[in-house]
């Protein structure tokens, strides 16, 4: 599955992992997250990331 | 009609794409030669693998496609109150609005600007990091003088980079005014586990070359040996500009509700914009702010109704690999109460502060645990809110 980087902070969203500490399972791919998920690191929303 | 945008950082772009979005004539004025970047890449450029070209925030062309004249190499010497701009080479130009987005400087300490020492670098811009990339091929050890999140961060990744670190940080603790000393002894244990020297409560008194070394003289511990020294010190602001247009300042730019400055139709926006007091910001609080200066800039143009603009909570926050930081709100003081959720051995720490009983502050390390919970419990507390008082002049607040 695509990984996803934050163009603000470079932080990198890997499916096979997910961020489980804000509810999104591993395997859960880049479009299927909610759209009011942000960056972890930074805060900004999906349309911040681009595909790695 | 016609906008300037002074400063091309996450704020002056967010606030063009409104504009230019809206069919707007809009130019946007950088100092730098490269296109406009996220600041927050730079340590992962300076002493990472991060390709150069990887982290501008959009193509050259974008700008040109969505109605943005980008300006590159353009400092902007002067504005006034008739949207006049005034370039360094004292060429003209007229708006009928403005935007101040030119964001911070770094602090360059007295010890830095008397040293003759060809090997000091600040770590503000896309310049100071490639400067600082291509020294590290010819380095063994590096010092960093300033002990905050940026100072961390580039130790963590130039000791990956298998450079010899060593922090130096005039405080007592690490971080101390984004955590207190329970969370900051644990910060430290987990630095000096990675291999990082921590020289902590003790000042820089001069720095000198020798040699083909850098000599770093303390005024309490031995003096520091490397082969380059960065500097990690914070922020300060450059308000010379807008004081000479006659623009009320402050610390930074001081701005109203709706991001407008003491001068009708100049508004700021980012870190150089200040509401009635200070307050931290961040490349996402940059964008929000960008965006909301970008529209009230056209409301202003059309004779329509300002929107009111608020901060949000700006957390100081960390990840790198296994090792990650995060703190929001107040630190542990006299006047408030700290609770300590746990503290597994030296590994990690979760501690919440209150105030009156409302929570005023979290602050985890090594652990983000019901990170979610509580900061959802921070934003709708009394405790933020009076903080959000405080910023936008509201409330009656400590100074």
């Amino acid at each position: 599955m695509q990984k996803y980087v934050c163009d603000v902070c470079g932080y990198v969203y890997d499916p096979k992992i997910g961020d489980p500490d804000n509810g999104i399972e591993a395997g859960t791919a880049f479009a299927d997250i909610p759209e009011d998920w942000v960056c972890p690191e930074c805060g900004v929303g999906k349309e911040d990331f681009s595909a790695e | 009609m016609k906008v300037g945008i002074i400063g091309a950082g996450p704020a002056g772009v967010s606030a063009a794409q409104v504009i230019a979005d809206k069919g707007v004539q809009v130019t946007l004025f950088s100092g730098e030669t490269v296109l406009p970047y996220y600041r927050p890449r730079l340590p992962e450029l300076a002493f990472g693998n991060e390709d150069p070209d990887n982290i501008f925030m959009n193509k050259l062309e974008w700008y040109a496609e969505n109605g943005i004249e980008l300006r590159l190499d353009s400092k902007v010497k002067a504005f006034n109150n008739d949207f006049e701009i005034t370039l360094e080479d004292d060429s003209q130009e007229k708006f009928d609005a403005l935007l101040i987005a030119t964001g911070g400087r770094p602090v360059i300490p007295g010890f830095c600007k008397r040293s003759t020492s060809k090997d000091i670098f600040p770590l503000w811009n896309y310049s100071d990091a490639i400067k600082i990339r291509e020294k590290i091929t010819s380095s063994k050890r590096m010092a960093i003088v300033g002990g905050g999140v940026i100072g961390i961060e580039s130790a963590l990744r130039a000791v990956d980079n298998n450079l010899r670190v060593t922090i130096i940080e005039k405080m007592k603790h690490l971080m101390s005014r984004n955590f207190g000393d329970k969370a900051s002894e644990i910060i430290e244990v987990q630095l000096r586990d990675r291999n990082i020297d921590l020289l902590l409560d003790d000042s820089v008194n001069s720095i000198e070359d020798h040699n083909d070394k850098t000599l770093i003289f303390m005024e309490h511990e031995f003096n520091v040996v490397c082969d380059f020294v960065v500097l990690s010190i914070g922020a300060g602001f450059d308000t010379l500009m807008a004081a000479d247009a006659g623009l009320k300042i402050d610390r930074q730019v001081l701005v109203d509700e709706h991001l407008q400055t003491s001068a009708p139709g100049i508004f700021a926006a980012g870190d150089i914009a200040q509401f009635a007091r200070p307050a931290p910001c961040s490349a996402k609080e940059s964008l929000q702010q960008g965006k909301a200066a970008g529209n009230n800039i056209l409301a202003y143009l059309n004779k329509e109704q300002l929107q009111a603009y608020e901060v949000q909570p700006v957390p100081m926050r960390l990840k790198y690999k296994d090792f990650e930081i995060y703190s929001i709100g107040k630190v542990p003081q006299s006047d408030n109460e700290e609770k300590m959720l746990d503290s597994e051995d030296l590994k990690s720490y979760r501690g919440c502060i209150y105030e009156d009983s409302a929570l005023a502050g979290v602050q985890m390390v090594g652990s983000n645990r019901d990170l979610r919970k509580y900061q959802e419990q921070f934003l709708l507390s009394k405790a933020w809110e009076k903080i959000k008082g405080v910023v936008h002049g509201k409330g009656s607040g400590k100074s």
